[in-house]
């Protein structure tokens, strides 16, 4: 088991839609992740990892172009 | 009707003391929401302050000596090492035990100790969830964790490992972390174990909380102790011991760590309703500014002593009271609290009470004599109705190493204690230590000592189980044993310790010797300097000698120090008291109670100065709050007696009292007292001819001045000392001069045979008698002064019989017993309810040893 690798689909979070500042824009997760976003508690958690994962996948599409 | 939502939040080691600065900052906003829309105040803990019992008495409001849990560790079932302490040692019903009884929807997680996960009517995940190995993400969890365990992988998700975390979750805890040489200083490491573990538990209970149905949830965070264990000696301000360039870097970790929980509450605020009923607690304290120790004792629990005794309480909801501050609080009473709120009754077997003024409207309390005997029926899958555990549940003692590595970290067992059989041992000693100092924290000294002697004499070289003891041994007076134990342990250990020093001035204050006492306890202060509880020693030597000022001065140095020791208020309600200032007295002692509610005496002394001050009506209050915490008290019992009869004219209402008075009677004991040389010997000869059963040690021998013996019993002649001794007594009659009789304990009725002799008599025999042993007696001089002091010392004994229920009192005159023996015999024997051989009683009076006789 890694939790990195754990898949939106294991938890009922829309991850894309999950966070977003006082007024309505999307909030931009850092990869390198926060307190704000441990805080929030399993969804902040879900939707960091997420975010590496995404900032992987484009890491590794990159090198393979 | 809507369903009853509680959340109930606990921190460990959480304290205003740290908490209320970074609030006034504005750097805890969650908390001042909280407190904003309702109401807190401090937590009383109980002793000893080590969180598995702690936490265990939250949840169940129960004593450890009832509950079962003695400490951090038990050994494992083949007995050959120890485990952590687990859910399976408890001994009676949890809040979720109840709840899921009562069919409400009840998760917890994290709760210490609650491996393995009980099956309950909700999700529970137990306190080694968060305990797995450093070294791998792909650890699972142990056997037991989570309840039902089919959702086991999808909380094993959950979790936040120490690895997953950046520089951006370290930095706001460090701010140079770069500077940290990570090989040679694990401190970073720590902080990353933390927050990942806090981190983890908040994890999973968001996710119940929003995922799960629930009526009850309970969630337990332990980082905010352990930050405090590791970084409260770094916190500001500076302290010249700690290095400058620790300090340096680590000075903002404990307000990181605070506001970091402030941030989780702040999520879980989010996600209740304004119907939900928010409960925030703590254990214990953690000591933050210049009290913290400098040392930690080199001993298993050592860490224990940076705990201060209040922890925090916060509470909001729609039933709850909006800027209250609560007091006398405690943490036995969480469970009881919450069990009304749900309108469930609270069990007499409880040790915690209903903090009634937290609610807007107070609720109807029931109660019930027990949860524990109500068990209802298996559940369809073979659990038990009320979630707990079956009574075979066994349980895999391997890997919980990590759990184990923790306590060991911060310093709660010792790293070389994993030695099996040693181990063992040394796992039970400290267990059964832990339960003598609860017996003894819950007033049953005598339980608590005896296990204290066991564990003296199979270890006398443990300097604490012998400190201990003697503590205990002063408490209830066996001030003898305490002497020789100091002795002993004077001789064992360095004989210059301070610590055996204060207990040492501590017994010699008992035994009376004040300026002793007073010298020594100076010499700790100029040899050892400022110690916790040495200026409120001073102060009540100072107290004894009566030199009030004095003892004024020392106890608000000692509140200087530490403003929280309810004991320092009490003393100095004492010495308010005593100076007659019952208004500021009064004042103290309610600071006393608002600290510790569970301080008879010093609900006793707020009735004492209400009475002083003419609030009949509020004195009775508060009498009977003090026999609520101790309903044997009978010297409370009898002011309301005597207020109603005589302040408030209502006698009807002073019976109920009096009845209850005979209810905590243990037996009774017939008295034959006066004045040395007013025919009390005589009395007993005539009692024991009568056929009734005398309690004499025949120490004082028959000498010419009594030539048929004294009848005496040394230890009754200590009863200002010790009146254990009279429960001895029973049934029988003893001999006890009058200026001892109001040392006599409430809960024996008296029936007393006072003999009287003219005093000028009295004091003519007591002359002759000196003369007979040898001392040197001007026979030429009358001490007037003492015939002053007699009348007046019989006076204050006749007012004290008439003020006592349990007293009854015949008057006889030694000269008429000379005079006409039979008929006194009879007398005698009508009032103590005739069974006695009068005429043998009358026979053995020698109307020859009438020696001084008045014109």
């Amino acid at each position: 088991m890694n939790n990195s690798n754990t898949s939106k689909k294991d938890f009922p979070i829309d991850v894309d839609a999950a966070l977003q500042t006082d007024d309505g824009q999307p909030f931009d997760i850092p990869v390198g992740g926060s307190l704000g976003l441990l805080a929030l508690g399993y969804k902040g958690i879900m939707i960091w990892r997420e975010k590496i994962r995404q900032s992987q996948k484009h890491i590794n599409s990159a090198k393979e172009g | 009707m809507k369903k009853r939502k509680v959340l109930l939040i606990g921190w460990d080691g959480a304290d205003w003391k740290y908490l209320m600065p970074l609030i006034d900052k504005g750097l805890m906003p969650s908390l001042s929401r909280l407190i904003d829309n309702g109401c807190m105040g401090r937590l009383a803990t109980i002793n000893p302050p080590l969180s598995p019992m702690l936490w265990t008495s939250i949840i169940t409001g129960k004593r450890p000596y009832k509950h079962g849990i003695h400490g951090f560790t038990e050994p494992n079932s083949d007995q050959n090492g120890i485990r952590p302490i687990l859910s399976t040692s408890r001994t009676c019903k949890t809040l979720w035990n109840i709840l899921t009884q009562n069919k409400k929807k009840t998760h917890a997680v994290g709760w210490w100790p609650s491996h393995p996960a009980e099956p309950i009517n909700g999700i529970m995940v137990s306190n080694l969830y968060k305990s797995f190995e450093l070294k791998g993400d792909d650890s699972p969890l142990l056997k037991g964790t989570v309840h039902p365990s089919s959702k086991t992988e999808l909380f094993a998700k959950l979790r936040v490992l120490p690895q997953e975390l950046t520089g951006n979750h370290l930095h706001p805890f460090v701010k140079n972390l770069e500077e940290i040489d990570q090989k040679n200083d694990p401190r970073l490491k720590n902080i990353a174990t933390n927050l990942a573990e806090c981190s983890t538990i908040h994890s999973a209970a968001t996710y119940i909380m929003e995922n799960e149905e629930w009526e009850f949830m309970a969630v337990y965070y332990d980082a905010l102790d352990h930050f405090c264990h590791g970084f409260m000696k770094y916190n500001p301000p500076y302290r010249k011991h700690i290095l400058k360039s620790d300090y340096e870097l680590y000075n903002q970790v404990v307000s990181s760590a605070c506001r970091f929980h402030d941030m989780m509450l702040g999520s879980m605020l989010d996600m209740v309703d304004d119907e939900t009923t928010v409960m925030l607690v703590s254990d214990h304290g953690f000591y933050p500014h210049n009290n913290r120790p400098t040392k930690i004792p080199r001993e298993p629990a050592g860490p224990a002593v940076e705990h201060s005794p209040y922890g925090i309480i916060a509470m909001s909801g729609p039933d709850i009271r909006k800027d209250t501050l609560i007091t006398g609080a405690s943490i036995l009473d969480v469970t009881p609290t919450l069990l009304s709120l749900y309108g469930l009754p609270i069990a007499e077997d409880m040790d915690g009470k209903v903090l009634l003024d937290v609610f807007n409207v107070q609720p109807e309390i029931k109660t019930i004599r027990s949860w524990e005997n109500l068990t209802p029926p298996v559940r369809p899958d073979g659990t038990n109705g009320d979630g707990s555990h079956a009574s075979n549940t066994e349980f895999n003692d391997s890997n919980v190493g990590e759990e184990l590595n923790w306590l060991i970290e911060l310093g709660y067992i010792s790293d070389n204690s994993l030695q099996e059989k040693e181990t063992v041992n040394a796992a039970i000693k400290e267990n059964k230590f832990n339960l003598a100092l609860a017996y003894i924290d819950g007033n049953e000294w005598h339980s608590g000592i005896e296990i204290l002697e066991k564990l003296h004499a199979d270890d006398p070289q443990i300097l604490r189980f012998a400190l201990r003891l003697i503590h205990a041994y002063l408490n209830v007076g066996k001030l003898k044993k305490a002497r020789a134990l100091v002795q002993n342990v004077r001789e064992i250990f360095d004989r210059e310790n301070p610590q055996i020093d204060l207990l040492e001035g501590t017994l010699l204050l008992a035994e009376e010797r004040y300026r002793k006492a007073l010298k020594l306890f100076k010499k700790v202060e100029s040899e050892a300097g400022n110690r916790p509880m040495l200026y409120l020693r001073i102060a009540n030597a100072y107290l004894r000698l009566n030199k009030l000022d004095d003892a004024e001065r020392a106890i608000l140095k000692e509140l200087q120090n530490d403003e929280e020791n309810a004991t320092s208020y009490y003393t100095l309600g004492l010495i308010l008291h005593r100076k007659m200032n019952f208004e500021e007295a009064l004042e103290a002692f309610l600071d006393a109670v608002g600290l510790l509610y569970f301080y008879p005496a010093a609900h006793f002394y707020i009735g004492e100065c209400l009475l002083a001050l003419g609030h009949y009506e509020k004195a009775i209050q508060a009498y009977e709050n003090c026999l609520k915490l101790v309903p044997t008290m009978n010297r409370a019992r009898q002011r309301i007696i005597s207020i109603y009869e005589t302040m408030l004219h209502q006698p009807g209402k002073a019976i109920k009292y009096k009845l209850n008075f005979e209810n905590n009677i243990d037996g009774t004991v017939t008295i034959v007292s006066g004045l040395p040389r007013s025919g009390t010997s005589l009395m007993m000869q005539m009692l024991k001819a009568g056929g009734m059963e005398v309690l004499s040690d025949n120490t004082r021998l028959a000498d010419e001045s009594n030539p048929n013996g004294y009848f005496e019993h040394e230890g009754i002649k200590n009863l200002w000392k010790n009146n254990d001794l009279i429960s001895l007594a029973d049934g029988k009659a003893v001999k006890v001069i009058a200026q001892l009789l109001k040392h006599l304990p409430l809960n024996y009725n008296y029936q007393i045979i006072f003999m009287e002799r003219d005093m000028f008599e009295v004091v003519r025999s007591q002359q002759k008698m000196l003369v007979r042993d040898g001392k040197n007696v001007d026979m030429e001089q009358f001490p007037t002064h003492l015939l002053e002091e007699y009348k007046k010392s019989l006076a204050e004994t006749k007012n004290w019989a008439a003020e006592h229920a349990n007293v009854e009192i015949i008057y006889i005159k030694y000269a008429d017993i000379i005079e006409n023996p039979f008929h006194q015999a009879m007398l005698v024997n009508d009032f103590l309810s005739g069974n006695l051989e009068i005429e043998k009683m009358a026979r053995l009076v020698d109307g020859k040893l009438y020696r001084e006789r008045s014109v």
